[in-house]
C-alpha cells in the first residue's frame, strides 16, 4: 500500500509530522510529490501531475482517495487519463480464499451502493484488467498496524507543467464552515424544529467543550450544530460531528458519508452512502405510532435522552 | 431540424442532461438540470442541451422539460452502442458533439446521473483538454466585467466569470478558464444577475419536434469505437439491508461494532 502526498516543499520535521500517521496506519512506502503550486485547493490541472507521476512509478491496481473533498476533484480525471472507471463512496470485500478457489476473480473487489439503496455494483479488478479510481467514505480509525521504521520514502520527480492545460485560478479562499463534516465517521443530523434539537445541542457542548449549556438553535445566533469543532481528545479527523440539517447546505452533506448517520425525529437529511454506511433513526417517542421508516434506515432507535444519544455517538466514533 | 438561437455574442453552454450519462427509458428532468438552464438563462447565455440514448423509441421527456425552461437547441445522440458503453466512450460521443457546437462552458449537474456516478464530464474535460471544475455553489460575472459588459451581449465568454466551490476543507472563489467543464450543485446561485420569473417563456425551439437527433454516423464515430464488452460500472447485486429496532444503547453499540 503506496500513500501519495502532494505538498509544497517540506522541512525535515514537517516530513516525520507527516509521515508518523502514514506509517502507524500501515503504509508501506510514501510517494512524496513536492512542489510550491500543491499549497492550493486541490485541482486536476496542478496535482494531476503528482498522480501521474505516481501511476507512472507504482502502476496501481486501486487509487483510493478519502473523504474530504478531493476525490471528487481529483478522481475523475484521473481515471478518464487511465481509462479506468471512477467509483465513488466505495467499500471492499477481501477474500480469504486461496488462488486456485479465485478462479481467475481478485482476492480484493470494490462494492458501491447504487442510489436505490437495495442494490449495489461490485467491481472486480482482475476481471477489468485496468486500475480502478475509487472514493471511500468517513470511517473510524482502526488500531495502528504499522512503524514508523517501516515507512519507506520515495521523493518522485515531477514533469513539466502542462503547457496551455486551462486552469481555474484561485482568487480568493477561506476556510470552510463545513470542514469537519466531510471527514467524520459518526454523523449526528438534527432537525432545528424538533424539541430534543436543544437537548442534543447541550449535551454535545457539555461533553465537547466542557459545558457552554443553554445554546439554542436559533437562526440568529451562530448555532453550535453547524458546523461543529472536533471533539477534543479524539484527534484529527475529527470522528463525530453534529449538524443542524436544516442549515447544513445540501451540497455538504451530499458530500459526506459517514460510517454511521444517525438521525434524530423528524430529520429527513440524507447523505452520501457506501455499503458500509449505517442510517439509524433515533427516536424520542415510541417509533411504532410513527408508522414504517424511510426506506434507507437500518436501525430505529429509541433513545432515551439527549445526553444518552449524544455519549452513544462518542463511544462508536473512539471505537474502533 | 434545429430552430435557431435568439441569442448571438452570449456565452454558449452546453448543459450534459443526466450529467451525460446514457438513458435506456424516459426519464424526467432532473431539478439540478433544469437549476442549471435557469441559471444560465439568468446569465443570459446561449444554451445547447444534449441528450444521450441507448436506445431508440424513448419518449423526449426530459428534453422537452429542458425546452420549456429556455434552451435554445435541443439536441438527442440516439445510438445502441451507448447503451453498452462506458465512460470513456460516451465521453468521445460527447467530445465529438461539442466540436461541433464550440461552447465556452460545459456544464453538468454534480447530481443529475441516475447511477450516482457523473464519471463522463471529467473524460469529456479530458478529451477537451479543458479545466473540470465540479462542486460549484455559485457563479458570478468576474468584477472587471461587470464594468464593462461587452457591447451587444447579454454575457461575456467563460473567464468572464468566477465560481465559489468547496474543495477538502476550503471554500474557494475561482476564475474560470477559457475552456471549463463545471458541474453545479442543485443549491447553486448567481450573484449579480435579475431573478427569473417562476414560468419562463421558451426561447429555442419551441416545440418538442424541433429537436435534434443525431447518430454516432452524423458524429463521424463507428459504432466499434464505442460498444464496449463491459461497461465498467460493475454488476448489479442485491444488498441486503434488513432493518433493526432497538431501545437499547448497549445493544446498539453491539450491533455497530
Amino acid at each position: 500500500m503506496f500513500a501519495l502526498v502532494a505538498t509544497p516543499p517540506l522541512g525535515n520535521k514537517s516530513l516525520v509530522t507527516l509521515s508518523v500517521p502514514l506509517a502507524a496506519a500501515g503504509a508501506d512506502k510514501l510517494l512524496l510529490c513536492e512542489a510550491d503550486e500543491f499549497g492550493g485547493p486541490p485541482d486536476d490541472a496542478v496535482a494531476g501531475r503528482a498522480l501521474d507521476a505516481a501511476v507512472a512509478r507504482i502502476p496501481p491496481v486501486l487509487v483510493l482517495f478519502p473523504a474530504g473533498g478531493t476525490g471528487a476533484v481529483l478522481g475523475p480525471p484521473l481515471a478518464a487519463r487511465l481509462g479506468a472507471p471512477f467509483a465513488p463512496w466505495s467499500d471492499f470485500v477481501v477474500s480469504d480464499a486461496d488462488g486456485k478457489s479465485l478462479r481467475g476473480r481478485g482476492r480484493v473487489q470494490v462494492l458501491r451502493l447504487r442510489p436505490d439503496g437495495r442494490t449495489r455494483r461490485r467491481l472486480d479488478p482482475a476481471q477489468i484488467e485496468r486500475p480502478i479510481i475509487a472514493t471511500v467514505g468517513a470511517g473510524r480509525c482502526p488500531p495502528a498496524t504499522g512503524s514508523e521504521r517501516n515507512l519507506e520514502i520515495d521523493v518522485l520527480p515531477l514533469a513539466p507543467p502542462r503547457t496551455n492545460r486551462p486552469i481555474a485560478r484561485v482568487v480568493t479562499r477561506t476556510p470552510s464552515p463545513h470542514e469537519a463534516l466531510p471527514q467524520a465517521a459518526v454523523l449526528v443530523l438534527v432537525a432545528d424544529g424538533d424539541p430534543a434539537a436543544a437537548a442534543i445541542t447541550a449535551a454535545w457542548a457539555e461533553r465537547t467543550t466542557g459545558g457552554e449549556r443553554g445554546e439554542t438553535l436559533s437562526p440568529a445566533s451562530p448555532s453550535p450544530l453547524a458546523p461543529l469543532a472536533p471533539v477534543a481528545g479524539y484527534g484529527p479527523p475529527p470522528p463525530v460531528a453534529v449538524a443542524s440539517a436544516d442549515r447544513t447546505p445540501r451540497s455538504v452533506l451530499a458530500a459526506c458519508c459517514p460510517e454511521i448517520v444517525i438521525r434524530v425525529d423528524s430529520c429527513t437529511a440524507t447523505t452520501a452512502r457506501s455499503p458500509r454506511t449505517l442510517v439509524i433513526r433515533a427516536t424520542s417517542s415510541d417509533p411504532g405510532g410513527q408508522g414504517p421508516p424511510p426506506e434507507d434506515v437500518d436501525v430505529v432507535w429509541w433513545f432515551g435522552s439527549a445526553a444518552e444519544l449524544v455519549d452513544l455517538a462518542l463511544h462508536l466514533g473512539a471505537r474502533a | 431540424m434545429t430552430a435557431p438561437a435568439e441569442t448571438s455574442g452570449a456565452t454558449k453552454v452546453a448543459v450534459l442532461l443526466h450529467a451525460a450519462s446514457v438513458i435506456r427509458g424516459p426519464q424526467p428532468l432532473h431539478p439540478t438540470d433544469l437549476h442549471v438552464i435557469r441559471l444560465w438563462r439568468q446569465l443570459g447565455a446561449e444554451i445547447v442541451v444534449l441528450e444521450l440514448l441507448g436506445a431508440s423509441g424513448v419518449t423526449p421527456r426530459a428534453i422537452t422539460d429542458a425546452i420549456e425552461a429556455g434552451v435554445d437547441r435541443a439536441v438527442r445522440v440516439v445510438a445502441e452502442p451507448l447503451g453498452v458503453a462506458d465512460a470513456h466512450g460516451t465521453g468521445l460521443v460527447v467530445e465529438r458533439y461539442l466540436r461541433t457546437v464550440a461552447p465556452d462552458v460545459v456544464a453538468f449537474g454534480v447530481d443529475a446521473d441516475p447511477d450516482g456516478l457523473a464519471d463522463v464530464p471529467g473524460v469529456v474535460a479530458t478529451r477537451l483538454g479543458a479545466a473540470y471544475v465540479p462542486g460549484v455553489v455559485e457563479i458570478a460575472r468576474r468584477a472587471s466585467d461587470e464594468q464593462t459588459p461587452p457591447a451587444g451581449a447579454e454575457a461575456a465568454p467563460a473567464h468572464a466569470f468566477e465560481v465559489v466551490a468547496d474543495r477538502a476543507g476550503v471554500t474557494a472563489r475561482l476564475a474560470l478558464p477559457a475552456r471549463a467543464v463545471v458541474g453545479f450543485e442543485g443549491e447553486s446561485l448567481v450573484r449579480g444577475a435579475r431573478e427569473l420569473p417562476p414560468e419562463v417563456t421558451p426561447r429555442g425551439p419551441g416545440a418538442p419536434h424541433a429537436i435534434r437527433i443525431m447518430t454516432l454516423y452524423d458524429l463521424g464515430l463507428e459504432p466499434t469505437l464505442i460498444r464496449r464488452g463491459d461497461d465498467l460500472r460493475g454488476t448489479i447485486e442485491a444488498a441486503s439491508r434488513p432493518l433493526v429496532t432497538t431501545r437499547s444503547a448497549e445493544s446498539l453499540a453491539t450491533l455497530l461494532r
